[in-house]
């Protein structure tokens, strides 16, 4: 089959699947409700208030369980997405939920504020107490993940507060729910959410149980860890006892060093060795404070866990475009480098463009490499300095609309755009190719952090 | 601009799920018999 006929199929059938998940998703998150419109005419008549504050509830739960699919990591569900969309995704459609969960009570309240006593959780009914203990749950979760950061709550300690906050959300809700009855009396509604809590019981078991278990039974040993410019350190990991993994170059795993799996431990990093090494993985890990400040201090010989490969920045997804656009901030360049590297290997010899930002020409990471690169590819290196030293004859300050503009060729909407690094400079560099009428459509993005 | 897109599916999503909510309610609810 031709190069551009495979790619077509891949791209259409990625947009298949990816509409096909979100029809499955409303249909998840809805059908409950259409089915107990269908099977319910014969129960005595509520009002609207009472009903639509019912509906509210049952799609908030449904919601609420949908995100543990969301986020199960996996890969036939992120595939036509990508990790970046379905993450912003999880996080906005956590806020609708969240909404439509707070209404539920407040529904009922206004309607009937001979409820409120409901809320005295001493002398409350035990559905009663499962709901407040639900709602409590979930609004601890929207302040803890929108205001991390103000908070200071470490990423590590969020992720498993977030976890368990999410776990007593969506079990006290279900439990609510059942008890609550009047609908979920009806046995065929009570076996379709006893379905959905199963499902939902399972996903946690696979995420918490099987996984991490897995992951202890395919154990990678640190043979290397290599400092490179810009505070960063390479990790380069061999597969102990088992043949490893493939990856796609542009993809990411999750990091367990020093902790068991079952912990959650764990921290998001790009590979930045060639997708064509089969025999070793490397990740290029920058001190950026957290977890990573550890990175330097880890000792070849120790055991590390992964959990990939994850993502789809990759230019393994468009084998019939004829150039791409490489726009890396600071560590954002490990994917990138990992495509490099990875044509490199391939004798590919389809133009690169690569915009490369830093804070000094000293923050520049695989700065030498990058120039070795620049004579076997067809790569044209831009790097960006906002604090260039004195000689600099090169691009200076933030990547603009201006630079971008200078330097990319008049057929840049028909070339293919990757880009990563830090949020701030994501954010320009996405208004900067609106402004230059880059088609969203070209443009991959890879975002450092999830929260 | 995927950002964009994200954001305007949820909320074609949420405002669709809503939808549904409130005819939901109109169906089963006394206050609606008529309509349906």
């Amino acid at each position: 089959m031709p190069k551009d006929k495979i790619s077509r199929t891949g791209k259409t059938r990625r947009i298949l699947s990816g509409t096909l998940w979100l029809l499955l998703y409303i249909i998840l998150a809805a059908g409950p409700l259409l089915l107990t419109a269908a099977v319910t005419r014969d129960l005595p008549r509520r009002s609207f208030w009472r009903e639509l504050s019912v509906a509210l509830g049952f799609i908030g739960i449904s919601l609420m369980a949908l995100q543990f699919v969301i986020t199960a990591r996996i890969q036939q569900f992120k595939e036509p997405f990508g990790s970046d969309i379905v993450y912003q995704f999880h996080r906005q459609i956590s806020i609708a939920a969240f909404l439509f969960i707070i209404a539920h009570p407040l529904i009922i309240f206004i309607e009937s504020p001979d409820a409120l006593r409901l809320l005295n959780i001493f002398t409350a009914p035990w559905r009663a107490r499962m709901a407040v203990a639900s709602t409590i749950a979930l609004i601890a979760i929207v302040v803890t993940s929108l205001w991390r950061l103000k908070l200071r709550i470490e990423y590590d300690r969020w992720r498993i507060i977030h976890g368990l906050l999410a776990m007593i959300t969506v079990s006290a809700g279900f439990v609510h729910m059942f008890l609550a009855g009047i609908y979920t009396d009806v046995p065929v509604l009570r076996t379709v959410w006893m379905v959905y809590a199963l499902v939902w019981i399972g996903l946690l078991a696979y995420t918490r149980v099987i996984k991490p278990w897995y992951e202890i039974r395919h154990p990678y040993k640190i043979t290397r860890v290599i400092p490179e410019l810009g505070d960063a350190w390479t990790i380069v990991l061999k597969p102990d006892g088992h043949s490893g993994m493939r990856f796609k170059p542009g993809q990411f795993t999750w990091l367990s060093v020093r902790d068991t799996p079952f912990k959650k431990k764990e921290h998001p990093f790009s590979f930045s060795s060639s997708a064509e090494n089969t025999d070793t993985l490397d990740l290029t890990i920058k001190d950026l404070g957290d977890f990573s400040s550890t990175i330097h201090s880890l000792k070849p010989g120790e055991t590390a866990y992964l959990d990939g490969p994850h993502g789809a920045l990759t230019m393994d997804r468009y084998p019939d475009m004829d150039g791409f656009v490489f726009i890396a901030g600071g560590i954002g360049v490990t994917p990138l480098i990992s495509m490099l590297r990875t044509m490199a290997d391939r004798n590919d010899q389809r133009p690169v463009q690569f915009f490369y930002a830093n804070r000094d020409w000293n923050s520049a990471t695989f700065r030498d490499e990058l120039a070795a690169l620049e004579k076997n590819l067809n790569l044209e290196l831009i790097h960006v300095l906002e604090e260039p030293p004195g000689n600099w004859t090169g691009e200076k300050g933030f990547l603009s609309a201006e630079i971008l503009g200078r330097h990319l060729p008049d057929t840049r909407n028909e070339l293919q755009f990757f880009m990563c690094g830090p949020e701030p400079m994501m954010d320009a560099v996405e208004d900067a190719l609106q402004k230059l009428r880059i088609p969203a459509r070209r443009v991959r993005a890879e975002r450092f952090a999830f929260v | 601009m995927h950002r964009n897109l994200t954001l305007l599916t949820v909320y074609l999503m949420s405002a669709g799920i809503l939808l549904i909510s409130i005819l939901f309610a109109l169906h089963q609810s006394s206050d609606a018999a008529i309509l349906f």
